[in-house]
């Protein structure tokens, strides 16, 4: 009697200290970590950008949108360079003006898009609609070229390029930079 | 007589430490995401300026990634799910210095856009702050204890339990 009265004490002590030390290993163990901890984080974020994508004024397009239209076409370095040597052709910088000043076509405009408004007042304003222009600025990122190209129809330049390759064909050929 | 040694890995393995730093990591997450959301096109100049991401992919990356830090942010502010958000976080950390130091490589006049408009260099002082940041979600990941939800089944309650008492 003593004896089983004694080993259901000894188990209840025993059930009491196994549950104790489980609950101290779930308070000091790490959480478990799934793969579902990782897709609920990448997925209530991606619902969300783009649920406030589509209803911010601000948004943007998911995949970017070319803005080649027929009248821009592409120009070769070597044809490029044969205009630049005659002086006839307006080069424009469509990239960052910190770029611009890094290194640029000897004697090209800078013509950032992001204040393309104010610099297209101070810098190409009053130019002949008719002249021929060559844009370029061009990164893995970025087609600031075709945009500003396209902006430069918009405002009724008849006769806009883009350089083939961009400033990288330009320099690879040893033709004139300046910074 | 405990030695400074055991003191100090006794403070960096402590999750009060790891408390502390994921309110903080939390915190710079948040307040980075909140400049950079309310307009995407900026802050798709700002990664554009990088030179490393496709064209094809700038925008989707530009919407996606600033929510992620604010929803990573407020996971470990709140102690959800904190090691998933901390290696994120860590994961997004790494891959920013990555794109920082490539850039310096190349030697390009270019703001880090890290807190949206507010113009910061892409310098090495940028890639020691982003270590540092990294190192704290790695401390976050490793010996945070102290979370709201574990108990109760946010997501994986059932098995939590059965793995402990196995």
């Amino acid at each position: 009697m003593i004896a089983s009265v004694g080993k259901i004490v000894s188990l209840c002590f025993y059930k009491a200290g196994s549950t104790l030390e489980c609950d101290t290993n779930r308070q000091f163990a790490a959480p478990l970590l799934t793969w579902v901890d990782y897709l609920l984080i990448v997925g209530l974020s991606v619902v969300c950008a783009l649920v406030f994508n589509g209803s911010n004024f601000k948004g943007i397009p998911i995949v970017p949108q070319s803005l080649m239209g027929e009248a821009v076409s592409f120009e070769s370095p070597s044809m490029a360079f044969d205009k630049y040597k005659k002086g006839e052709t307006l080069f424009v910088d469509a990239m960052p003006y910190s770029f611009y000043e890094q290194e640029h076509i000897a004697g090209a405009v800078s013509l950032p898009l992001a204040i393309f408004g104010f610099m297209y007042d101070v810098s190409i304003g009053q130019t002949d609609k008719s002249k021929e222009i060559i844009v370029y600025g061009r990164t893995i990122s970025k087609r600031h070229d075709e945009e500003v190209a396209s902006n430069l129809v918009a405002r009724g330049h008849k006769n806009v390029k883009i350089l083939k390759g961009g400033l990288d064909a330009w320099r690879k050929k040893h033709y004139p930079v300046e910074s | 007589m405990r030695s400074i040694s055991s003191y100090i890995k006794g403070i960096l393995m402590s999750e009060y430490l790891s408390l502390a730093l994921r309110t903080y990591v939390g915190g710079i997450f948040i307040y980075a995401s909140l400049n950079k959301i309310p307009d995407p096109g900026v802050f798709a100049e700002n990664i554009a300026a990088y030179r490393i991401i496709p064209y094809q992919g700038l925008h989707l990356v530009a919407i996606i990634l600033p929510w992620m830090e604010l929803v990573c942010g407020f996971f470990l502010i709140l102690g959800l799910r904190t090691r998933a958000a901390a290696a994120i976080l860590g994961g997004l950390l790494f891959m920013f210095n990555l794109f920082v130091i490539i850039n310096i490589f190349r030697d390009s006049p270019i703001s880090c856009g890290c807190f949206g408009t507010v113009a910061e260099a892409a310098s090495w002082k940028k890639v020691t702050t982003n270590t540092i940041w990294l190192l704290m979600t790695i401390q976050v990941f490793l010996f945070d204890r102290i979370y709201f939800l574990r108990r109760g089944g946010f997501v994986f309650e059932k098995k939590v339990h059965k793995d402990f008492h196995n």
